[in-house]
């Protein structure tokens, strides 16, 4: 706390305060520190994917982290299936079945996300950081 | 304290340090509150039907959840054997019959079903119609070990039209006796996935699970809530990757998409998807997807191939006529329509917003 | 009232009648702002960086909570009424935005008393007036995660505004005490 006496007499004092004052600073400094963590807090791994589960029949084949790109091949019921990371992102890039729903699924970065090739029994999950999504409808 | 002294400063006040700190306190404990992590679901999945189903189910322990899992899949696999069109169960043997001189009766349990199906079948004026089982076939939709890879010939596709007649003209309820033309055949995709999801709802309510989503391949029906908030849905893209709308659900909804982007094969530069309009035997043109939501999953499921075959003028008749309010249609060009009570509840996505276009559904 | 009795009484009197002056005269600066900044774009409707926290922050330092808290209220109500979203869901922010400034203005000056200045305040206040709204749009009007995305956004823009506005109402205070002092 000030000293009060300094007031007295006068309601403004007559020196006029320097315009930023040292608890300004602190406050500054605490205040950007706040809005910097929100960047982390907000912006983080939040929402988006961390790995790609790969199951075979129920069986957990592989964790593909989504932070390294690359085409791998999966052994299913049928034959290969070629599943893609890139940027963040996984897909079914190619797959034995006749319909290939699973290549149509595209792109998968959100956590809980599911693509499937069900007549090769391979099933590829995001997951990690926050389900933005209960369900996907589609 | 007299109101002079407020204006000499501020270090007289005291008095409201308490109610500010007060204030302060709730402010930063909504914020927590709002960051807080609530635990999660437990899920299980399995392959039925033809897809993936996801059984979730909230507040209960592990164990709970695992076994109602357990016996949706079980469920799920009884009613996927009874149903298949060209299977060896109830239905298969219907099919099988196609052509022959005696109707067939069929047992109650499909009775049941396919007064369902003939009602909203009338209803929609056949624009919902399992009796186009021979079409799809003929598109070789009907299965995943089928390869549709060209559109079969227009003058099969022509006499199959002709001939065909709606299931609600050929099936005989008060006898339970269906006699199914040469040629034609019962599908009860569109139909027979929300009637299952209704059923597993029901499994699931009567072993006094009360917050739960069953989403079979993406059409869902979710009862309760996740703890402290709504069940939360995206509703995918049909042209982009990713989410178009974020709807919350809870009470107990069920919101079912017909899209043109899963099944689907082009030829000749041209998209051909499953969808087939009974009334000239293609797929409906110009329409994306169709998201319809209302309490029976069976109602929304049919709903939504309805209404997508209704195409892009005509969906808000065909809905009124369902009773359906809350409907969601994209359209290939990626203009959205929506009935004013879903655009109340969805949020787009997509920045910049895509182009919405709000249809009253008419009072018939 | 006590001893030093009649100077004080007067003293109070004359407040009163400059009180009500001030808290119009503010009022109206406020409201002026405020229906400035309603057309002022943000990436969520009603979310504003609250410039007209500046009127409130001035009156605080020269005339005490009080007196803040009366021009605040003038210029959510008077202002919304203006641009016409009395009641409306921006009404709302508008409060919170409000509320939150001030307590935050009341808690960070009584705590720092001489210490922070105007910049400090200001940019506490204008903190706590963004993370009020956002906090009253998430949990009330927009609960889905993608709204978070913007909070580092709008936390960076309440930053800025806060130190602007805080030089801002620092040197306008040192206009008004160098005036005060050469008259």
């Amino acid at each position: 706390m000030a000293d009060p006496g300094s007031q007295a007499g006068s309601e403004y004092p007559a020196d006029p305060r320097p315009l930023i004052r040292g608890g300004d600073i602190l406050i500054l400094l605490l205040a950007a520190g706040l809005v910097g963590a929100s960047f982390g807090a907000f912006w983080g791994p939040r929402g988006e994917g961390e790995t790609a589960l790969v199951t075979v029949d129920r069986s957990v084949i592989r964790e593909l982290s989504l932070d390294q790109d690359g085409v791998f091949e999966i052994e299913g019921r049928i034959g290969l299936s070629t599943v893609m990371v890139d940027g963040g992102r996984v897909r079914f890039l190619d797959s034995p079945c006749p319909g290939r729903y699973c290549v149509h699924s595209g792109w998968l970065h959100r956590s809980g996300e599911v693509a499937a090739c069900l007549p090769n029994g391979i099933v590829v999950e995001v997951l990690g950081g926050e389900r933005e999504f209960d369900a996907i409808n589609l | 304290m007299s109101r002079g002294a407020g204006l000499t400063g501020r270090r007289p006040y005291r008095h409201y340090y308490p109610a500010a700190l007060l204030t302060a306190v709730i402010l930063v404990g909504a914020g927590l509150e709002a960051c807080g992590k609530t635990p999660e679901a437990s899920r299980a999945r399995f392959q039925a039907m033809g897809t993936l189903v996801e059984v979730s189910v909230y507040g209960e322990d592990a164990a709970t959840a695992d076994a109602a899992g357990a016996e949706v899949e079980a469920l799920f696999d009884q009613l996927q054997q009874r149903w298949d069109p060209w299977g060896e169960g109830e239905l298969g043997r219907l099919n099988a019959n196609a052509g022959g001189i005696e109707p067939l009766m069929v047992d109650e349990d499909l009775a049941q079903l396919l007064d369902g199906a003939a009602a909203i079948s009338r209803d929609s004026e056949g624009l919902f119609d399992p009796a186009v089982g021979g079409l799809i076939r003929m598109w070789a939709f009907s299965s995943e070990e089928l390869v549709p890879t060209s559109p079969p010939d227009a003058e099969k596709i022509q006499q199959a039209v002709a001939a065909g007649r709606p299931l609600y003209e050929i099936w005989r309820a008060d006898t339970r006796q269906l006699l199914l033309g040469p040629g034609t055949a019962i599908d009860l995709g569109g139909f027979a996935k929300g009637v299952a999801v209704d059923m597993a709802i029901d499994l699931l309510r009567n072993k006094g699970i009360e917050n739960a989503i069953v989403n079979a391949g993406g059409d869902l029906r979710a009862i309760g809530r996740h703890g402290d908030r709504a069940w939360r849905i995206g509703v995918r893209d049909p042209r982009g990757e990713g989410v178009l709308a974020a709807i919350d659900v809870e009470g107990d909804e069920s919101v079912f998409t017909s899209g043109d982007y899963e099944r689907y094969f082009i030829f000749e530069g041209r998209r051909y998807h499953h969808i087939i309009d009974p009334r000239d035997g293609y797929p409906t043109p110009g329409v994306s997807s169709v998201t319809v939501i209302h309490q029976q999953a069976a109602v929304a499921d049919a709903a939504a191939t309805a209404l997508f075959v209704a195409g892009v003028d005509a969906w808000p008749r065909t809905a009124a006529r369902l009773g359906v309010t809350q409907v969601m249609l994209v359209e290939t060009s990626g203009t959205i329509h929506m009935s004013p009570q879903m655009e109340d509840r969805t949020w787009l996505i997509p920045d910049p917003k895509p182009e919405v276009n709000i249809q009253q559904i008419p009072a018939l | 009232m006590s001893a030093s009795g009649q100077i004080g009484v007067d003293h109070a009197r004359a407040a009163c009648g400059r009180d009500d002056r001030l808290v119009a005269g503010f009022a109206a600066l406020a409201i002026a702002i405020h229906i400035l900044e309603a057309a002022f774009p943000s990436p969520l409707p009603g979310v504003k960086p609250g410039l007209a926290n500046v009127i409130t922050l001035i009156v605080y330092l020269r005339h005490g909570l009080r007196l803040a808290v009366w021009v605040a209220a003038m210029r959510v109500l008077v202002g919304s009424l203006l641009v016409g979203t009395f009641l409306s869901p921006t009404f709302l922010l508008s409060v919170t935005g409000a509320v939150a400034a001030l307590s935050a203005l009341a808690l960070v000056g009584t705590i720092g008393g001489q210490r922070i200045g105007p910049v400090g305040l200001s940019v506490v206040s204008s903190l706590a007036h963004m993370s009020g709204q956002i906090s009253v749009a998430y949990l009330l009007f927009i609960p889905h995660p993608a709204l978070l995305k913007l909070v580092p956004v709008l936390l960076t823009a309440a930053l800025l505004f806060g130190v602007v506005s805080g030089l801002i109402a620092a040197s306008v205070l040192q206009i008004l005490r160098r005036r005060e002092a050469a008259r």
